[in-house]
C-alpha cells in the first residue's frame, strides 16, 4: 500500500509540475470547489448551475488589451448517482447548455490582435457523461476517514456542433455545445476528514479523440483538472443536536490543457492553464437536502499563445439523495 | 502527449495494486459495516436503576455500541430491529448498548419512549455518563461493533437494516471468535 501511496503522490507531482496550459473548458465536473463526487454512497440527483466568463486576453502569463471579444456560458448540469456497492457508483451527467459570444479575436503573425465583429449564441443538449467511480482505499478511524477513488467514464458527442455566426460562418468550436468527440476520463480522488475538517484533492485527465465542428475536423486538447479543497463544519459545533449543518469551504483549483487541433493543425493560440482561487458555503440538511454554493476567482492563467481567458465562475447546486 | 501519458500513468498506479481482502473484509461489508481496527476508548454508563458500568466490565462479550437520539426518526425506525437482534444474541455473549445523545431528556423518558417504539432492552443516556463525543464525531445514528477485547472491529455510519443476513453473520463470528485484537494495557 505504501508503494501506491508514493506512486500517487508522484503522479500528483507530475501533473502539478507542468508549466503551462488552457482554454473555456466548460466540461469541468471537478474543480468547481466544492466536489460534486464526495458524495460515498447512496443515491441522489443534483442539479447545477454554472456561470463562466471571459473578456480578458492574455499573452502567455501577461493580460494584454481587448479589442471587445467576450464569451459567456450558462450551463445547467443534472447528475444522478447510485452506488451499486459500498465501493462502486456510477453517475450519469447531463449538460444543458447555453453559450454566447461577441466578437472573436483574430491574432495577426505579429502577434497584434484584431476583432472579428461577429456574434453568436448557442443553446440545447452538451455532451452527456458516464462515469464509474470506485473507492479502492478506505481507511477509519474514530475521528478521522480516508478514501480514495478511481474514477473511469466516457464522454458522449451528444451536443450539436454546427452552430453558426450572425455573418453564417460557424461558430468557434468552444461556442459550440458539444466537442464533437467521444471522449475518456479518468481520474483520482482523495479525500480525509478530521472531525470538523476535511480535506479533498481531485484530478480528473480527459483524452480527447477527434470530432467536428462545421466542416472541419477538429480535436481539443487533453486536460487535466485538479482541486484541492478544505472544508470546515461551522455548525454545528458538535453534532449531538438537531438541525442543519452549515460548512465553509476554499479550495485552488484548475484546468490544465494541451493545444488543439483543427484538420490536423495545431492552434498556437490555444491550451494553457488556469488556476482559481474558490471559496464555497455548503448546508447539509439531513437526510435528504445538500445546497452548495461556490465561486472561482482565476488567479493565475500561462495561456499559449494570445486567447481569451476564464475570468470567473459561479456555481449554484442542490442535491437531493434519497 | 506529455497529459496523455500521465494520464496513462495515473491509470496504471490506480489499477496495478491488487488488494485481498480477508474473509472479516467481506463480513464488514455484507452488514454494510466500516472496518475499524482501534481500542475503544474507556466509557461508562448508568443503568435504569443507577447502578453504574462500564466497558471494561464486558471484556469477553461482543458490545454493540448503538449512539442514537430521541429526536432522530431514523434512530427510532431501528429499535424493532434491534429488539430482534437483542432476542437472537441476548444470551449469547452479546451486550446492546444503545446510548442516546439527548442533552435534555431524563432517562424515565428516554425509557418510557424505548417501550413505546417495541424494545425490552435497557437504553442509556450519554450525560449520565462519562463517554467521550468521540463516539458520535459523524453524528447519528452510528454503532459500534466492539469485540471481547475491547477493539473497536466496525462501524456503521447511519441506519441499517438491523435483522439482514450480513448483520446476524458478522455478530455470530465476533462471537464464536477466540482471536481478539491485543488487550488494553490495564486489562
Amino acid at each position: 500500500m505504501k508503494k501506491n501511496f508514493l506512486s500517487f503522490f508522484l503522479v500528483i507531482g507530475l501533473f502539478l509540475s507542468y508549466a503551462g496550459s488552457v482554454f473555456a473548458c466548460d466540461f469541468c465536473l471537478l474543480s468547481q470547489g466544492i466536489s460534486p463526487l464526495e458524495t460515498l454512497n447512496g443515491a441522489g440527483v443534483r442539479v447545477n448551475e454554472r456561470y463562466t466568463s471571459l473578456d480578458k486576453v492574455y499573452n502567455g502569463t501577461h493580460k494584454i488589451s481587448n479589442p471587445g471579444a467576450k464569451e459567456e456560458f450558462w450551463t445547467t448540469e443534472l447528475t444522478g448517482f447510485y452506488a451499486v456497492t459500498e465501493d462502486l457508483m456510477v453517475l450519469g451527467v447531463v449538460p444543458l447548455k447555453k453559450t454566447r459570444m461577441k466578437g472573436e479575436l483574430m491574432v495577426n503573425p505579429d502577434g497584434t490582435v484584431d476583432l472579428d465583429p461577429m456574434k453568436g449564441r448557442e443553446s440545447g443538449l452538451g455532451d452527456v457523461a458516464l462515469i464509474g467511480r470506485y473507492s479502492f482505499f478506505k481507511k477509519h478511524t474514530l475521528d478521522t476517514t480516508t478514501t480514495i477513488a478511481g474514477l473511469l467514464g466516457v464522454k458522449f458527442a451528444t451536443g450539436k456542433t454546427d452552430g453558426k455566426a450572425d455573418n453564417g460562418e460557424y461558430l468557434d468550436s468552444h461556442i459550440q455545445l458539444g466537442t464533437g468527440s467521444t471522449d475518456y476520463i479518468i481520474g483520482v480522488s482523495l479525500s480525509h476528514s478530521v472531525q470538523k475538517i476535511s480535506l479533498s484533492a481531485n484530478l480528473l485527465g480527459t483524452l480527447t479523440t477527434e470530432g467536428e465542428f462545421g466542416n472541419k475536423k477538429h480535436r481539443f486538447g487533453n486536460a487535466v483538472n485538479y482541486d484541492v479543497t478544505a472544508k470546515y463544519r461551522v455548525y454545528p459545533a458538535d453534532l449531538g443536536s438537531r438541525g442543519p449543518q452549515f460548512f465553509i469551504a476554499l479550495g485552488v483549483n484548475g484546468e490544465l490543457r494541451e493545444r488543439e487541433k483543427t484538420d490536423g493543425v495545431k492552434d498556437p493560440n490555444s491550451g494553457g492553464n488556469t488556476t482559481y482561487l474558490s471559496p464555497g458555503i455548503q448546508a447539509v440538511v439531513a437526510p435528504h437536502w445538500v445546497f452548495e454554493l461556490s465561486y472561482q476567482q482565476a488567479i493565475y492563467h500561462n495561456l499559449y499563445g494570445i486567447q481569451l481567458g476564464e475570468n470567473h465562475k459561479a456555481t449554484g447546486g442542490v442535491t437531493y439523495l434519497f | 502527449m506529455k497529459i496523455a501519458a500521465s494520464i496513462i500513468a495515473i491509470a496504471l498506479t490506480l489499477f496495478s495494486g491488487s488488494l485481498s481482502w480477508g474473509l472479516e473484509k467481506r463480513l464488514l461489508d455484507a452488514a454494510g459495516v466500516q472496518e475499524l481496527n482501534e481500542e475503544a476508548p474507556e466509557f461508562a454508563l448508568v443503568t435504569e436503576a443507577g447502578k453504574r458500568i462500564s466497558l471494561k466490565d464486558m471484556r469477553g462479550k461482543v458490545v454493540l455500541l448503538h449512539i442514537w437520539a430521541t429526536w432522530c426518526t431514523p434512530c427510532k425506525e431501528e429499535f424493532p430491529l434491534f429488539e430482534k437482534v437483542y432476542r437472537s444474541f441476548k444470551d449469547k455473549a452479546l451486550v446492546l448498548l444503545p446510548v442516546a445523545i439527548d442533552k435534555r431528556a431524563t432517562h424515565e423518558e428516554l425509557a418510557s419512549q424505548a417501550k413505546k417504539l417495541g424494545a425490552n432492552f435497557p437504553v442509556y443516556l450519554a450525560s449520565e455518563g462519562s463517554i467521550t463525543e468521540r463516539y458520535w464525531t459523524w453524528g447519528v445514528p452510528v454503532t459500534y461493533f466492539i469485540d471481547k477485547g475491547g477493539w473497536i472491529r466496525g462501524r456503521a455510519i447511519g441506519p441499517r437494516d438491523w435483522s439482514s443476513d450480513g448483520v446476524y453473520a458478522l455478530i455470530k463470528t465476533m462471537i464464536e471468535e477466540n482471536k481478539t485484537l491485543p488487550h488494553r494495557g490495564g486489562g
